[in-house]
């Protein structure tokens, strides 16, 4: 390959946020890990029958439980992400269409990441009885 | 360059046109395996919820765990997670510096394919 070639952006050229993508994708992976395996032991316990399903619900309903839980989907979210990205910025080489994919992929993840966040903390919301979720009766 | 033909460059991955290779294998299988993960994402969130609204909801939930497609299913994404799991704890060993040799390299895939597939078996027995 020729200077000339190297010199010459392809397509859109570099995004340059490529070591950010990697070192991202290390750290949401370590927090993953160690989150993510906690909570399988804590339900195949559970579906094995060694911890009952209140104590379950004690564990996700306390606050420490829900900013764990809150730690978790926003690692996985972005370690979703930044993992689809990797795989279709490899795989579809038309930038228009990769584009288009990458954003919907985004805003879908945002809206799986809000319903998250909506189950584990509106019940606290709920329970300041604020406006939007009625009158405070419970 | 002016008399030279430019022929297009081939572009990444290689997959038509490298040797397949053990630890081509694992990299390829970690993609797969966490493409089938996020599928299996919105599975685990209804089974959350399930549990999270009470007696009847974790029952309807449970049910479905123990009937042969919530099985199939529960299996299949359990031995991705595995791979996923220890495939990752590969790269990240390799990215400190731990397994920084074509042997090694060989010699991890080998091992994390190994634990997998008992898994597998393991949790096909238990299931």
């Amino acid at each position: 390959m020729s200077e000339k070639q190297i010199s010459k952006p392809k397509d859109l050229g570099a995004a340059s946020t490529g070591f950010d993508d990697w070192y991202w994708q290390r750290i949401s992976a370590v927090v993953v890990l160690v989150l993510l395996t906690s909570l399988f032991a804590i339900l195949l316990l559970t579906y094995a029958g060694r911890i009952h399903i209140h104590t379950l619900n004690l564990l996700f309903t306390h606050p420490i439980g829900k900013i764990l839980t809150t730690i978790l989907v926003l690692s996985l979210g972005l370690h979703i992400w930044v993992g689809l990205k990797v795989i279709f910025e490899d795989y579809i080489h038309f930038s228009a269409g990769r584009l288009v994919i990458l954003n919907i992929i985004l805003i879908g993840l945002i809206a799986v990441g809000l319903y998250f966040m909506y189950n584990i903390w509106a019940e606290v919301a709920y329970h300041f009885s604020c406006i939007p979720c009625g009158t405070g009766a419970k | 360059m002016a008399g030279q033909t430019s022929k297009p460059l081939p572009l990444s991955p290689h997959i038509s046109i490298y040797r397949w290779r053990l630890t081509m294998l694992a990299s390829i299988m970690h993609r797969a395996s966490g493409v089938l993960l996020i599928l299996g994402v919105p599975l685990a969130l209804w089974l959350l919820l399930t549990m999270a609204h009470g007696h009847i909801g974790y029952f309807y939930g449970l049910t479905w765990m123990r009937s042969t497609y919530g099985m199939m299913i529960l299996w299949l994404v359990s031995t991705a997670l595995c791979y996923h799991t220890c495939n990752g704890i590969r790269f990240l060993l390799l990215d400190i510096g731990y397994t920084d040799s074509r042997e090694m390299m060989k010699l991890s895939a080998k091992i994390v394919l190994a634990i997998t597939v008992v898994f597998a078996v393991l949790l096909a027995v238990w299931l």
